[in-house]
């Protein structure tokens, strides 16, 4: 994944590359955040960018960091894939400032990755990409049979419903046996 | 096919429901057919369908009605014989989706078969995904489709259409065959047109009876001693003007009828007097060979046409 003109990557979170400042708005010095994710690099990204962010947005409100406790402690994503958190990044990055499309020809590429990104958009509560995100998700299905659909999107059948309803009663039983039994073992 | 995979009900509901919301609505209905829980998800979107029409004929048709399009569903059972009936256990189903802008013009079909399902189980599943308040209306043809049903008890047949159905607003029940239009009914399709009777009548505002064949323990008294808005009766003729005094509805239209002019004008002269109160509008379409009409309650409107 390239780096963008606000945004790089390292592995160290204590010295993050730093990107060649922004030509605009000399006058007022843009403030910049530090994020990782799973893999613990860290990513650069100006507060420009972070206002797609509505979760990051409410945390920098909340926090009122300088730049270097910004630096110090970059904000941790440990649930989300450092190769997703970069293309959200790589979004923000390309998409600050600017009013977003309606058809977003920036959106990621790998469908592999789409449910992750799905996920990871939601947490990080980016409302323009969560809808660019949900429209791919539909186009993967448009136009195709429902049992396509159902193969595409992993949709069981009834009889797979149920039988996997099933499946958890028995085991959900088993383990309630389990415990009671193991309880008794305790009050003996 | 394609090998690409997304693990779609493993995402959390709201987002499962975002994703929905941005399909064209022929697509959300081809989903909720896919299973129960895909069905219910749809149910709770609560689609913009402004109303819902189903005809019950050789091949079924369901339209949802939405602001600006119509969904069009055609439901085909496989058959050995034109002749045959069209029943709601019949199985391996052959779905055909449209959608339709305007009134002439019919796009995207989309078509596959389906079985392990009886129809009247689909039609179940597509009438669900409506909310609850989606007035619905319903044309039963009887003389191609058998909801004698025949399969349970005479009891449960009723609570059996009333599981498939929703609670329908108009009813209309027709008795037209295509293709031997002059055989005479037999007594599966007396019971046909009791059940759907007996089974949607409670809650209707308009019933449409149109060359039905009503007898046995069902007649037309009984029939317009519910609390109908509207009653339409065509080429009923079996239909006398006694029926009429009987009729707990506000408007009455009988067309084609078997009811002598002397008998209407002695129906018009009781009403005038103040029999049958709640009778607002009468419509009476047949043929006469002399009309006279005299003093009519001014309080009445009372259209009166005349097919010569």
């Amino acid at each position: 994944m390239s780096s963008t003109e606000q945004g790089t990557s390292s592995a160290a979170p204590a010295e993050p590359t730093t990107a060649p400042e922004s030509a605009a708005a000399p006058e007022v010095p843009e403030s910049f955040y530090y994020v990782h994710g799973k893999d613990k690099v860290v990513h650069k990204v100006s507060a420009g960018a972070l206002q797609h962010s509505a979760l990051i947005h409410g945390m920098i409100s909340n926090l009122g960091y300088t730049e270097e406790q910004a630096k110090a402690n970059p904000f941790p994503f440990e649930n989300i894939d450092g190769d997703i958190l970069q293309m959200v990044v790589d979004w923000c990055n390309q998409h600050k400032g600017k009013p977003t499309p309606p058809e977003d020809t920036n959106l990621p590429k790998q469908k592999e990755k789409l449910f992750d990104l799905v996920l990871a958009v939601n947490y990080l509560e980016i409302k323009e990409l969560l809808t660019y995100c949900c429209k791919q998700v539909a186009m993967m299905v448009k136009g195709k049979s429902p049992e396509e659909i159902r193969e595409i999107w992993m949709i069981p059948t009834d009889a797979e419903d149920e039988a996997a309803e099933k499946e958890a009663k028995k085991r959900a039983g088993k383990e309630a046996a389990g415990e009671t039994a193991a309880a008794a073992g305790d009050a003996k | 096919m394609t090998n690409l995979r997304f693990p779609f009900l493993c995402l959390p509901n709201d987002l499962c429901s975002k994703i929905l919301k941005t399909m064209d609505p022929h697509e959300i209905i081809i989903y909720s057919l896919l299973s129960k829980k895909a069905c219910s998800m749809v149910k709770d979107l609560c689609l913009p369908i402004s109303s819902v029409q189903i005809k019950m004929e050789k091949r079924p048709v369901i339209v949802f009605h939405f602001s600006s399009t119509s969904i069009i569903v055609r439901l085909k059972v496989q058959k050995e014989s034109n002749d045959q009936k069209t029943r709601l256990d019949d199985d391996f189903v052959r779905f055909y989706v449209n959608e339709s802008t305007s009134l002439f013009r019919e796009d995207l079909p989309i078509y596959w078969w389906e079985h392990g399902k009886s129809l009247g189980e689909w039609i179940q599943r597509l009438c669900s995904i409506s909310h609850n308040k989606t007035p619905y209306d319903v044309e039963f043809n009887l003389a191609e489709v058998d909801l004698g049903v025949g399969i349970l008890e005479s009891c449960r047949e009723v609570q059996y259409l009333r599981n498939i159905f929703p609670k329908i607003r108009n009813i209309t029940i027709t008795y037209f065959r295509k293709f031997h239009p002059q055989e005479e009914p037999n007594e599966q399709d007396y019971l046909s047109v009791q059940n759907v009777v007996r089974a949607f009548l409670a809650n209707a505002e308009k019933l449409t009876l149109n060359r039905v064949p009503v007898g046995g323990n069902l007649s037309l008294q009984h029939i317009g001693m519910t609390n109908l808005k509207q009653l339409e009766l065509y080429h009923q003729r079996n239909l006398r003007v006694d029926d009429l005094f009987t009729f707990n509805v506000e408007i009455c239209l009988v067309a084609f009828h078997g009811i002598t002019f002397r008998d209407l004008n002695r129906f018009f002269k009781l009403w005038m007097k103040g029999s049958d109160p709640k009778l607002k509008e009468l419509i009476v379409c047949g043929i006469f060979a002399e009309i006279k009409i005299e003093n009519f309650v001014e309080t009445t409107r009372l259209a009166f046409s005349v097919f010569e």
